[in-house]
């Protein structure tokens, strides 16, 4: 179906069908569905140990490793890393007698210290981890006797030994330690409250019933003889899926049990004082337990290149070693073979010597690969990270610091392409406030005077009257008098409610002179001025994202059954009785509603007689206890009172801004970014945010982008597509296949822009839900195709799922990197699908910002995340890579050319300890304190100019083209000066340089070759630098004295003599010195010549404000 | 060269924000500590820092300086290097009775080779032989050896397997000293003579000729035979023992103690080191020596090519400098946004032309 209307519409028959499977985003569909196992049901007898067979241990165990497995599977997760296997190799090879002359020392301790290092670090985790289940699995709790029966005495069990059948006595404060149906509480009328901070994060205290079997009940020995069996739902992942029925013995029917009957393992007990429970998910099979799960490892952008630069290197180095084995046979058959001196071996025929060779090269170009590279780049995104969590500016306004939970993310905060927002909580500030209510026409805005309702209602206004109580009853709010204190009685409450809007109208409908007082199991009391007045529950149709909606069903104090129902415009227009004139007022009071980014909640209702109150009860009843199609059937019975009903009112809802939100919008978009807004929101509340936070301006062209079918929606795409981008840049129509595909392209996109735009005029899109699932089904490439053009895009009434589709589209097709940011349950997976996921600390629970990469207070600290921090780390970690290749290629390369003097036969010129050193100690701290301070450019600039954020993106700090110049042009050019101008002035003939006439040989000569390597590297290292500040400094200084300080340690250490007086032998030679300076000046000629042109004739953007601070320095008295 | 040019200080500057309430609060805390405050710097990443920046008249000046600071190391060098008197080396394995053919079967070959000095050799000038085409540098050569042994500890014969292959005789028992390196010891002599016949010799010693440390601590005599114990601690052996870089090499054999006229002079040769076999040569070479040691051309040479470099770079960048010198930003302050259109040309137009507006408000307060 895509496909033809694809091809009918944009022409080109070949393209269409690549093209689609191109974009066939909804594949993805089923993987971020959480799937919906059909559940078997488990059978629990009530305190029955010998019947309740086959269920898991309440053990829970979170551990990689036991003390048996820890060995193998530590060494084995280390060596599985290709760098530590090949060093692995390098450590065997150096054992074989007659391959290499480097003693094992210098391969396997490096190769210790850094298996070791990460070893160490997840033994660490492991241990924390451990040492958390230890203790959750042997607190203590208390159970009801399971050997004597009706006693009502109760035995201490540890954590581990709960079984299911089990009857949990839990106190006030006491953890639920497996998945319950409470059957006790010692509070009226059944209720309990928990609190699932540690589940969800949500802070409000959540409310549970005791099974309606054993809501008579009044003693523990009553509980205790309970005969019964509960049959519930196989164990599922999902909070909200549980369905069962409890049968007592002697009883008649089955009573149900739904979600507020399970009180679920990891919550806490709250505000109850005792409770009993029956155990009917233990350990692995508790809720909790299925919804643990290894967030997604995210592997940057930094990593993935960094990897292949490995793997060249690699390649690079196994070819490198091919031919010089190749040559060492060929030396062997011609030169060695007749060389006496060489002893009886040097007959050994030349493929034998070729062979052995490749062993002996592999060892000896083994430092061509930096093996402190990976430890390095480790630990210093720790110190990033942890940079980031002590930065005293990205403390939120209440002083709550940030966390960075990914630390090996820090450097992709600095090249950040688009990012994709949630607007409620993370652009607002989620404070619900009430403003208004409309009645189809009139609207009474209490911004204008804050006392007009309470007046109209105290005059006995009945419209004001229906909309004040319906505010006042249609919620799932519950009152707590509970103050903060211990004991501590409040006179009025405060609600507790999972959506602050319903918590904003309750609090409004108090300020009205209806205040919420009580709230239990069947009823509901209202204080209305003084006069208290009593509402029966008797039926709860509960709100979910899909109907939009909730519905209360209440015995008025008159006996009448009502039907109160609220909800989103669309779901509730159907099931209102309205004339077209009163739906017109309703529709212009929403659209004005929305235009001002109000949030409006419609409210009906209906009343219904007692017989059609007892049938909705029975169908309703019976959906709740079906196995099968039950949400169908629940939904048909819902069906019954929600429709025909009376419009009561509009109320509308305001929620404010974050601090310095259209500022931050409008710095982040001058840095390069785009930003996307995806929000479940009306179209027009979220365009007008979209205007008050500087996403939309009057000088763009607003397209708003709303179909119902497929063909629209392709006409819509290439409407657009002709009347707004194709204006230039693209060669011949706009079927073109080819051109389209590669448009999508961020580099492609790039190279086209410039063309594209007439003068200022720029695009906005604004796309509704519907209309993006055709767009993510079919016609992703075009639509982003579209989207290069715009600077702004709003997905409003998106889903969850879509809210990540739509994240991996611009990640995957358009290539470029995102970052996620949310606050709520719903932008989880949007935030995990991101190649950066950003969590705020919501009011919607902590559960975003835990599933988040970074957590931080809030939005306008984005800002200081990605130019700051992010800004940096993308200069110093790619600067610590390059360095690092280079170090360790030009080390090597002296090994290399050595080779053609030796007859290929391996023999080292640098001194094998002194290599060694040199890549675990010598040059290991100096990259580790560039990565950690360095700065291009200052804060103060940094935070003022947000091109410079786009200009270092785009910088490429890593890549082919860096590792090329570091590897190639530096490393290659320094080793070239150092070996060969040592080679022509420190002697080739003649190695005496000194005034006594005696000679160096090969280990003053070696010695000579690696100072000076070490000197030029480190000067090198401080040359890359722009800032240096005192750690920097005095790193370069202690490397150099520890190099002068390790080799008498190296001496008295090892068991040869070749090092013996080389230092001062080296020290006191005249051409020594002379030589030295020489070639550090034609080493460091390349690196002048690159920075002088660079700098001077071809400068950018950063390298012109790092004039410009400099001149602020003088200036600055 | 040139990146250091002026280095500034730069304090941190006090901005608004809650970190300054936190350094006020280091700063003005009971327990001040100096130490405190440089650790909130550190972990805000605010310790003073300098900033080297490049300066085109900095470069240029610095690499004219450097290039007369060569010029004249580099001329000193070869005037200097030429000085030195430095005889023609003298090949004397190919003399036909000194010609030891591919292997050495125990009988010495003697030869005389003469000597002609032309410029006076000026006291204490030096003695060497030298070799071709032989790798001392050999992988299994420079490694076949025992450290221990040599310095006089009795070692197992595990301690001393890196010896192979010459470890053991014959008979089993073990060679000391063991390794290719002191098997294949260079064992021709020579006599320095002032007539043909040998009876006038010049005074030479080979007191000096190795290095101290190698004397006083690598080679000592053990508990083995004397005649042992006096090649190991010979120098002409330690000498030999200092293995050379590369496979055409020089070692100091003596030092004369004595000017020497021009003249010529003979040298006996007592030949038993074959080099036929590999294609090797011998050789003599005498020359005096300077603070650098032997005659180097070569470096001054170097210096000279890279000063040359130098020149022509900072010709090049003066060139340009005069002709089309670039504006630098803290001298126009403009130049930034221009730069800014120039590289960062991917933005919107508006935004673009917003930020040129920031800019330029930027530069005008």
């Amino acid at each position: 179906m895509g496909d033809e209307d694809f091809a009918q519409v944009f022409g080109g028959e070949a393209g269409a069908k690549t093209l689609v499977s191109d974009t066939a985003i909804h594949a993805t569909k089923r993987e971020l569905n959480q799937k919906k196992q059909a559940p078997e049901t488990r059978v629990v007898e009530f305190n029955n140990e010998p019947a309740n067979t086959g269920f898991v241990s309440n053990v829970i165990k979170s551990t990689k490793y036991t003390w048996w497995n820890v060995v193998p599977k530590s060494l084995w997760e280390q060596f599985r890393k290709v760098a530590n296997f090949y060093f692995l190799i390098v450590a065997i090879l150096t054992f074989i007698p007659g391959v290499t002359s480097f003693s094992p020392s210098t391969a396997v301790i490096p190769l210790v210290l850094v298996v070791g290092f990460s070893i160490a670090r997840e033994l660490y985790d492991d241990g924390m981890r451990g040492r958390s289940d230890r203790r959750s699995n042997n607190q203590k709790f208390s159970v009801l006797n399971r050997d004597a029966k009706g006693s009502g005495t109760t035995e201490e069990v540890k954590s581990l030994n709960i079984k299911v059948g089990d009857i949990l006595v839990l106190k006030k404060n006491s953890p639920v330690p497996a998945d319950c149906i409470p059957l006790l509480s010692t509070e009226e009328g059944g209720v309990l409250y928990v609190s699932t901070a540690q589940l969800d994060g949500e802070t409000n205290l959540k409310r549970h019933l005791v099974t309606q079997a054993t809501k008579d009940l009044t003693d523990a020995a009553q509980v205790h003889a309970l005969d019964g069996r509960a049959e519930v739902s196989g164990p599922n992942p999902q909070f909200e899926v549980f369905q069962g029925s409890v049968k007592l013995a002697g009883a008649e029917d089955a009573v149900p049990v739904d979600s507020l009957n399970l009180v679920l393992r990891g919550s806490t007990l709250r505000n109850t004082e005792e409770v009993h429970a029956l155990v009917v998910y233990t350990g692995t099979d508790s809720k909790v337990a299925l919804n643990m799960r290894d967030p997604p490892s995210k592997m940057c952008q930094l990593d993935r290149t960094l990897n292949w630069t490995v793997l060249m290197i690699f390649v690079l180095l196994v070819i490198l070693v091919i031919v010089f084995a190749a040559l060492a046979g060929v030396a062997q058959e011609r030169v060695v073979q007749d060389s006496w001196y060489l002893g009886p071996t040097s007959t050994d025929s030349g493929v034998e010597v070729g062979f052995r060779s490749v062993g002996t090269f592999l060892v000896l170009f083994s430092a061509w690969i930096p093996i402190s590279l990976f430890v390095s780049l480790e630990s210093v995104r720790v110190f990033q990270a942890l940079f980031m969590f002590r930065d005293e500016k990205m403390k939120s306004f209440d002083g709550r610091r940030m966390a960075a939970r990914s630390t090996n993310l820090s450097d992709t905060l600095g090249i950040v392409h688009t990012i994709l927002s949630d607007k409620t909580g993370t652009l607002t500030r989620n404070v619900m406030e009430y403003v208004a209510c409309a009645f189809s026409g009139e609207i009474i805005d209490i911004r204008e005077d804050p006392s007009l309702m309470k007046d109209r209602l105290a005059a006995g206004d009945k419209k004001v009257n229906d909309m004040a109580s319906a505010m006042a009853i249609c919620h799932s709010v519950v009152p707590d008098f509970h103050g903060e204190d211990e004991g501590e009685i409040l006179e009025h409450p405060t609600y507790q409610g999972q959506s602050p809007d319903e918590v904003s109208l309750v609090e409004s409908a108090r300020s009205f002179g209806l205040e919420l007082v009580e709230r239990s199991v069947d009823n509901l009391v209202l204080d209305r001025n003084g006069v208290k007045e009593t509402y029966g529950m008797v039926g709860e149709i509960e709100f979910n994202s899909d109907r939009k909606r909730m519905s209360l069903v209440v015995k008025m104090e008159d006996g009448n059954y009502r039907v109160y129902t609220k909800g989103a415009d669309t779901t509730m227009f159907p099931r209102i009785l309205l004339s077209s004139e009163e739906e017109k007022g309703i529709e212009d009071d929403l659209h004005m509603f929305a235009v001002e980014g109000l949030r409006t909640l419609v409210f009906a209702s209906k009343d219904i007689t007692e017989e059609q109150y007892q049938s909705w009860q029975t169908t309703w009843r019976e959906a709740l206890l079906s196995t099968d199609e039950r949400e169908e059937k629940m939904a048909a019975a819902a069906e019954v009172v929600e429709s025909d009903m009376k419009f009561i009112g509009v109320t509308a809802v305001e929620d404010k801004l974050q601090d310095q939100v259209p500022e931050t919008i409008e710095f982040l978009r001058n840095a390069g970014i785009s930003l996307w807004v995806l929000t479940g929101d009306k179209r027009e509340t979220a365009e007008n945010i979209g205007y008050s936070a500087a996403m939309l301006s009057r000088s763009m062209t607003v397209v708003h982008m709303e179909a119902r079918s497929q063909e629209e929606v392709s006409t819509m795409l290439e409407d657009t597509y002709k009347t707004h981008c194709d204006s230039a840049g693209f060669e011949g129509t706009v079927g073109n296949m080819k051109s389209l595909r590669s448009l999508t392209n961020v580099k492609q996109a790039k190279k086209y822009r410039p063309g594209v735009h007439d003068g200022d005029k720029s695009l906005a899109v604004i796309i509704d839900g519907k209309t993006l699932q055709f767009v993510l089904d079919s016609y992703a490439k075009y639509f982003l195709a579209i989207t290069d053009h715009c600077q702004t895009v709003i997905c409003c009434r998106v889903t969850p799922m879509q809210k990540a589709l739509v994240v991996r589209m611009v990640k995957k097709l358009r290539g470029c990197v995102t970052l996620a940011i949310g606050d709520g349950g719903n932008d989880v997976s949007m935030i995990q699908e991101a190649d950066v996921g950003v969590g705020l600390f919501g009011k919607e629970g902590t559960q975003a910002s835990r599933s988040a990469d970074f957590a931080i207070g809030e939005f306008k600290l984005l800002k200081r995340l990605l130019c700051i921090h992010g800004h940096y780390c993308w200069v110093r970690n790619p600067g610590l890579i390059n360095v690092s290749f280079y170090k360790n290629v030009f080390i090597t390369m002296g090994q290399v050319f050595y080779q053609f003097f030796c007859q290929f036969s391996g023999t080292s010129i640098h001194n094998e300890y002194i290599v060694t050193v040199f890549n675990v100690v010598i040059t290991l701290f100096n990259p580790i304190f560039f990565a950690l301070f360095e700065k291009d450019l200052d804060e103060e600039v940094l935070m003022e100019k947000p091109e410079m954020y786009q200009a270092n993106r785009e910088r490429k700090n890593f890549g082919k083209r860096t590792v090329l110049e570091w590897v190639m042009g530096y490393a290659l050019w320094h080793s070239i000066v150092t070996f060969w101008g040592q080679y022509g002035s420190l002697g080739s003939v003649r190695e005496s340089n000194w005034l006594d006439g005696y000679e160096g040989g090969i280990n003053a000569w070696g010695f000579g070759l690696s100072t000076q390597v070490i000197v030029i590297v480190l000067v090198k290292m401080l040359l890359m630098a722009r800032t240096w500040n005192g750690l920097y400094l005095a790193s370069f200084v202690i490397s150099l004295g520890v190099f002068f300080l390790i080799v008498p340690i190296i001496i008295s250490f090892i068991d040869d003599n070749s090092l013996n007086g080389v230092l001062p032998t080296t020290f006191s030679s005249g051409t020594w010195w002379m030589t030295f300076i020489v070639n550090a000046t034609a080493a460091f000629m390349l690196d002048f010549i690159v920075v002088l042109i660079r700098r001077f004739y071809f400068p950018d953007a950063i390298t012109m404000e790092q004039e410009r601070e400099y001149s602020r320095y003088w200036t600055r008295k | 060269m040139g990146c250091t040019v002026s280095a500034c200080a730069k304090l941190c500057k006090k901005g608004d924000g809650p970190e300054l309430d936190e350094e006020e609060k280091i700063r003005t805390s009971e327990d001040f500590h100096g130490l405190r405050l440089h650790f909130y710097r550190i972990r805000q990443q605010e310790s003073p820092t300098l900033i080297p920046i490049l300066r085109p008249a900095f470069v240029i000046t610095f690499y004219y300086i450097l290039f007369s600071v060569f010029l004249a190391v580099g001329i000193v060098l070869i005037i200097h290097s030429g000085q030195i008197v430095s005889l023609d080396d003298v090949r004397y394995d190919n003399i036909d009775s000194c010609n030891v053919g591919d292997t050495s079967d125990g009988t010495t070959n003697n030869c005389q080779v003469e000597i002609e000095v032309t410029e006076t050799l000026k006291a204490p000038f030096y003695v060497y032989y030298g070799l071709t085409n032989y790798h001392q540098n050999h992988r299994r050569y420079v490694s076949s050896r025992s450290s221990q042994q040599l310095a006089g500890e009795e070692q197992t014969d595990a301690q001393l397997s890196s010896c192979e292959p010459i470890l053991f005789f014959a008979n089993g028992t073990v060679i000391i000293p063991c390794g290719l390196t002191a098997w294949s010891r260079f064992n021709d002599t020579f006599s320095f003579c002032k007539d043909p016949g040998c009876e006038n010799q010049i005074d030479w010693t080979d007191q000096g000729i190795a290095w101290e440390t190698d004397e006083d601590v690598a080679f000592q005599p053990g508990p083995w035979t004397d005649a042992q114990n006096e090649l190991i601690n010979s120098p002409d052996f330690i000498v030999w023992m200092r293995l050379a870089s590369f496979d055409t090499f020089t070692k100091l054999y003596r030092i004369v103690n004595e000017d020497l006229s021009p003249g010529t002079y003979f040298m006996d040769i007592g030949s038993n080191y074959p080099v036929s076999g590999y294609d090797g040569t011998k050789f003599i070479a005498i020359t005096e020596t300077s603070w650098f040691g032997t005659r180097k051309t070569s470096l001054g040479i170097i210096y000279l090519s890279i000063c040359g470099c130098l020149f022509v770079i900072a010709t090049a960048l003066l060139l340009r400098h005069l002709i089309k010198p670039r504006r630098l930003a803290y001298e126009d302050l403009n130049l930034v946004k221009e730069y800014l259109v120039k590289t960062v040309d991917i933005g919107d137009e508006e935004v673009k032309q917003k930020a040129l507006g920031q800019q330029s408000n930027a530069v005008n307060t």
